[in-house]
Formats: C-alpha cells, structure tokens, sequence
C-alpha cells in the first residue's frame, strides 16, 4: 500500500467513525424530511384552525343581498346585528358588542360586489376568504336562479387562460421546463456550493490541526509533504461521497414513504371533490402537478454527470487552496484573514447561480461565470438543468480540472514550507514567496 | 553509519547552516549541542529529508540517503504531538504502517508493557497525561526497531522517575546496536550519555570529538588537591588556592603546571596530607557556555 492510500485510509476511517459523522449523516435527511413536514405541518395547521366564532354587524346596503346567511359558510362568523346604518354598527364595535363591522355596498348582481369589514383587531386571510366565500356563493347561487343556468355551466363563464410553453429545437417541439429547471438548479448549485465548503474546510481544519498539536515534523519525516496534502484531500472528498450517497440513499428512502403516505392523503382529499371523470392517473397527476412531468423531462444524465464532475472539481481545486491557508497558520483567529477573500468567488458562484436559474441560462455572464473555474462548480449545474450544450460542460471542466493541478503545483508549495513554520503569523506576501521559493 | 558532508542551508538571508561536515559512528550515541538558533534543528530536518540541503551531502551506511533509508530512521522531534482523538494503539500502528513496518502488534504490546500503558492501549490520547502522552511519542521513535534514531530534546517534559525509564531504554537501544544521534541543551545527560559530540554555534560547527577529547582541548593545566586540614597561606605555593571545602576536605586549585610528573612527585615529597589529586577538566556546560557566548 502506497503512503497517501495509508494516509487517506486514515483519514477516511478516523472521520466516518466520528459521532458527528454518523450523527449528521444520519439525521441529515431526517431533518430534512422533517423540515418540510413541519412546514406542511404549519401550513395544514394554519389552514384547518378552529377559530373562535367572530360576532359581526353587518351593514347591508345591497338590494340583491337580500337575506344573507347568519352564519358564514366556514361557521367562523356570526351575524348577530343587522342595520343600515354604519355609524350605528361602529357604536356597537366600539362597546365591544362585536367583533367587526361588515358592509355590503350596493352593487348590481354582474357588477363587482364590494365588502368592507372594520374590526378592532388585524383581520386573517382564513376570515376574508370565508366572507368572501359566502358571498360569491350567495351571488353565484342568484345569478343561477335569475339566468336558469347549471353551476357547471355558470363556473365555465369564468374565462380562465392557459398559457403552455413549448420549445422548438432540433425541428422537435419539446417542453420548456425553465421553472422546474429553475428549482432544480438551485437545489444543485447549493447543494454544490454547501459540499465544497463543508469539506474544504475540514481540509484545513485537519491540516491546522496537524500543524498545531505538532504531529507534522513526524509525519513529514515519514511521508512528503505533497502525498500528506493530497491523502488528505482524497480521505475527506471520499468521506463526503459517503455522506452524500447515504445522503441520497436516505433520503430517496423517506421520500417515497412521504410519497405514497402523500398520494393516498392526496387522492382520497381529491375524490371527495368534483373531478371530472375522464381523468384516470395520468390526468389526474396533470392535474394536481403539471410540475411533476415537467421534473421528468429535464436532462437528468446531463446534470448528474455535470454535478459530480464539477461537485468533485470544485472540491479539489478549493481543498488544495484551503489546505495551504491551513499550513500556514496556527491559531484559530489567523482563519478569517484568509478564508474570506478566498471564499468570495465560491459566493459569487452561488448568487449567479441562483440569479440566473429561472432565465434561459445563456446570458454573458452566466457563461462567463460557468467557465471561470473559481465561479463554475457552483454556476455550470445551473446551466446543465437550463440543458447547457455539452461542448461547454466539457471545455469548463477541462479548464476547471487544469486549474486545480495548477493549483496543487502551487499550493503544494505553500503547504510544504508553511507546514514547518510556527509561531509567525503569515501574510499575504509572505505566501506569495513561499509559493515562488525553488526548495525547502 | 551516518556521514554529514558540507552541508549548508539559507533560509531567504538568513543562513542556517553553513558547511557543516562530522561522521558519527555505528553504534554510538552522538551529542548535537548549540544555542536556540544555532541551526540543530534545520540540521535534524536536511537528516531526516523534511528539508533539502542548498549543498553538501547526507550519507547513510555510506551511500548517499534516498526516501527508502527513512524507513530504517527513528525521529522524536523536539516539537512533537499526536493526533488527539485518536486511540494510542491505532496511533501507534498508523506510523508504523507508514515506516512500512510489518511486526507492529507485536513490538506495540511489547512497548506499551515495558512503559506501563497497556491498559491505556485503546484509549484516545487526550485521555493520556502529559507524561503519558511523551511515553508514546517516545515509543512512536523507536517502535520499528530503527538503526538510526534521532533524539532532540527527549526528556523534556518527563519526571525524574520516567525520565531515567527512557535513559535506560536509550542505553539498551544503543547496546543492541542502535545508532543515535542525541540533540539537546542538557549538558549533564551528554557527558552521561554520549561517547562523541559535535557543537554547532552561529551555523557553524565549533567542536567535534569524543567527550574526553574536547575536555582536554579546554583543560587548563589546573589540578585539584584535597587536604585534611585547612593550610597555613603562608606556607602555600604561588600557583595554588584555596578553592572550597567538601565535607570535612579542603580544596585547593593548582594552575600553570609545566610539568606535571615532577610537580606530582615534588608534592608528594611537600605536602604529607594531601588525600587526593584530580586534574581539573572542564565540563561540558562550561565548554557549551565559554563557546555559545555571544562574540562582542
């Protein structure tokens, strides 16, 4: 077994065996999956609170509105006053007698109603739906009887308007999935961007910690500095693919038992509703998603394939960096000078990234940004969801992976001198010479 | 077993090491003095290979060292750490791994017994105690069995007790024929220990020999004589003092004799009470101190 196998074995084993690890790795789906059901949690809670019952008075002035419901459709709302008079409903809101004063203004029945309600407190978005509810029901219910219509029929005078876009490529007319494409970009270049920091920071850590507690004027006695950087950089990016693919594997898991518990919920919610019966499973997920077959039809090959290559690259090229600048100081203090002019371009990545995901991707600067090799492992996923052409994919790898053995070449020789030295905190210049000193 | 040949080393202006050349012997232990800063330690690091030398050449069984002779070298440097959330077995045989060492369970157990942390074998390093911890390191050094172990400083940090524990597993290492190249500021232990020394002050090497050899280079043609009275001053040479008393003997220093063998026989003749007679060799320390003085 060559040194840097031993080196990375070590590395590796010493890490997944930490309880963090295991910790994280575990429960990081978890939280996930559990991040989203609290969200749903809120929202279905919010959606399905019990209020108390809201007493109003209620100022009608309409002559269609002739006998209005005493209690709303929700059965929130309580109409326990009537009058014509507003000033005389304000009295009783201001005694306390109510809880609102809702006033229906004298509309024609295909005019727009107009309702005002005044209460002492900020009214919810549950309250004006259900008054606004009742309402378009009672008018609809009107409109039915004057008009001898069906409510079928009644609900298709809505006009509503459906816009689809196609794309026209290669004489074929394919889906646009830019919205899809968006999200799904986004997620990536975060994912990318989270990757390559977390780990290029245990990279330095790890060389810190080397370098501190002293280890090192052994350690290099018995191996070169350069195979005690790489194995270091090796060992970490493999425990991240491990944490990444239980990651994966974990969160697959969860995501199909939430799922088939959702699709169940789902559709058992749907047949209660009046869903036309010619839809059958096909329709019936266009209709609850169209999202979904648009997630389908991305370039997934494409992206997975521009993920990892560029996730891997971008790693590598801001480990190696990082583990010079771990080389080089001592104390936990000396990090921030360092880290966050070189961090920098890893955000801006990430902002153009994220900036340019719900666009066609092809801007100036989004290509520009996806060939840098500094900007590109966070910004080219982005690109691949928005179905990037290849030959870029290719030529920002190729320039990002040349810029990475560059960048080993140089940074190596930061590492080998700046490892060995102690208790001098080093500056910019001093690792401008280190990296253009000839020997040790 | 190992040859230094005109070695020297600058770091940007400042030079470290300048043309330094000594031999040091199969089988010996070797003194490697100097002030902070005199170079030892850029010395130890072009030895081990950490640094690489701007001239000269490192020996080793007479051929010049590649990276396959680290494998056969011991290294406790005067900095020196573990990784701390490590257990010491697994620490132990990571580096033997690394020294491509095949017996390490084996020699583990051996060391861990000898040093009394066998029962400390799977615990992580922080659990350790400092002197502990240096029990460890020292055993990292030496656990491969190595031909060529290289010492900077290792007593620091040890109590008196542990201290002679290591002293004596240094000397059992030598008796099995392990060359070691002993770098420290403890003149006492060299004079002990050390059958040749090198003195390096200011990059450059200021004293090579056996320890009997710079002693004499430094004598000063002063001898000791014990009496078991107090003498009349008066009736004392011109050359000699009194110099302290020990116990119930009073001292006297004798200095600028040219002929020792008559003066010797002229004393007998004079002095009836003289009990003892001892030339007056310097020690190390006072050699390491007269040579790292700072020039004027």
């Amino acid at each position: 077994m060559s040194q840097i196998t031993k080196i990375i074995k070590r590395e590796y084993k010493t890490r997944v065996r930490k309880k963090s690890f295991i910790i994280m790795t575990l429960l990081g789906p978890l939280l996930f999956v559990m991040f989203y059901a609290l969200v749903f949690g809120i929202v279905y809670y919010i959606a399905n609170e019990k209020e108390d019952v809201v007493q109003i008075a209620l100022v009608n002035n309409s002559s269609i509105i002739t006998t209005f419901p005493d209690s709303m459709k929700g059965g929130g709302l309580l109409i326990t006053q009537q009058t014509n008079y507003l000033d005389t409903a304000l009295a009783l809101l201001s005694r306390g007698e109510v809880d609102g004063v809702l006033q229906i203004k004298n509309k024609g029945l295909f005019e727009n109603q107009e309702l005002t309600f005044i209460s002492n407190e900020n009214i919810g978005v549950k309250t004006t739906d259900e008054i606004k509810e009742s309402v378009k029901e009672y008018i609809d219910n009107k409109k039915q009887d004057m008009l001898h219509i069906s409510a079928s029929k009644l609900d298709s005078l809505n006009s509503k308007v459906l816009l689809l876009t196609k794309k026209y490529e290669n004489k074929n007319i394919t889906d646009n999935n830019t919205k899809v494409a968006g999200f799904v970009g986004m997620a990536f270049t975060f994912l990318t961007y989270f990757f390559v920091f977390a780990f290029a920071v245990q990279v330095m850590r790890g060389v810190m910690e080397e370098k501190s507690n002293r280890i090192v004027e052994v350690l290099v006695s018995v191996v070169r500095p350069f195979d005690l950087m790489m194995g270091k950089i090796i060992g970490i990016a493999l425990v991240g693919f491990t944490q990444l693919f239980i990651w994966v594997l974990l969160t697959g898991i969860f995501a199909l038992i939430g799922s088939v518990a959702m699709a169940s919920l789902d559709i058992s919610q749907i047949a209660n509703t009046n869903m036309p019966p010619r839809a059958g499973l096909a329709g019936l997920m266009t209709q609850i998603s169209p999202m979904l077959l648009s997630f389908t039809h991305l370039p997934w090959p494409k992206i997975f394939i521009t993920f990892l290559l560029f996730f891997v690259g971008g790693y590598l090229l801001y480990s190696a960096i990082f583990a010079a600048i771990g080389s080089a100081i001592d104390a936990e203090t000396d990090i921030q000078q360092f880290m966050l002019p070189i961090t920098l371009p890893l955000i801006l990545g990430l902002i153009i990234g994220q900036s340019i995901a719900f666009s066609s991707g092809n801007s100036t600067i989004a290509i520009v940004a996806s060939m840098v090799p500094f900007t590109s492992p966070a910004v080219m996923v982005v690109r691949a969801c928005l179905n990037a052409p290849w030959w870029q994919i290719i030529v920002s790898a190729i320039l990002l992976y040349g810029t990475f053995i560059l960048m080993v070449f140089i940074t190596s020789k930061i590492y080998r001198i700046a490892i060995l030295t102690f208790g001098k905190k080093p500056t910019w210049k001093q690792l401008f010479k280190w990296m253009l000193s000839k020997s040790i | 077993m190992l040859e230094i040949k005109n070695i020297s080393k600058t770091y940007e202006s400042k030079q470290a090491v300048k043309n330094i050349s000594f031999q040091i012997p199969e089988g010996s232990i070797f003194g490697l003095l100097g002030p902070n800063g005199a170079g030892k330690t850029t010395l130890l690091r072009i030895i081990n290979r950490i640094i690489n030398a701007d001239e000269g050449a490192v020996l080793f069984n007479k051929h010049p060292m590649t990276d396959k002779d680290l494998a056969q070298i011991g290294y406790l440097p005067e900095e020196r750490g573990l990784y701390k959330k490590m257990k010491i077995k697994e620490q132990l045989s990571y580096f033997a791994s690394l020294r491509n060492f095949e017996k390490a369970d084996t020699e583990i157990t051996r060391w861990l017994k000898k040093f009394d942390l066998l029962d400390w074998a799977n615990k992580n390093v922080e659990d350790l105690s400092k002197g502990m911890q240096q029990k460890v390191q020292f055993i990292n050094a030496v656990l491969h069995r190595p031909k060529f172990l290289i010492l900077d400083e290792p007593f620091s940090g040890f109590d008196p007790v542990n201290a002679e524990l290591v002293l004596q597993e240094i000397k059992s290492l030598k008796a099995n024929g392990t060359t070691i190249l002993y770098s420290t500021h403890q003149m006492e232990s060299v004079e002990k220990m050390c059958d040749y020394m090198v003195m390096i002050n200011n990059a450059e090497k200021v004293l090579d020999g056996t320890i009997p050899q710079i002693k004499n280079q430094f004598k000063t043609n002063t001898w000791l004589l014990g009496f078991d009275n107090f003498l009349n001053p008066e009736s004392l040479d011109k050359k000699m003092k009194f110099s302290h008393q020990q116990d119930d003997i009073y001292i006297y220093k004798y200095s600028n004799i040219s002929n020792v063998k008559n003066w010797i026989n002229d004393l007998t003749l004079k002095y009836q009470n003289l009990i003892f007679l001892q030339e007056d060799l310097p020690s190390i320390n006072d050699i390491f101190i007269k040579m790292a003085k700072p020039t004027a």
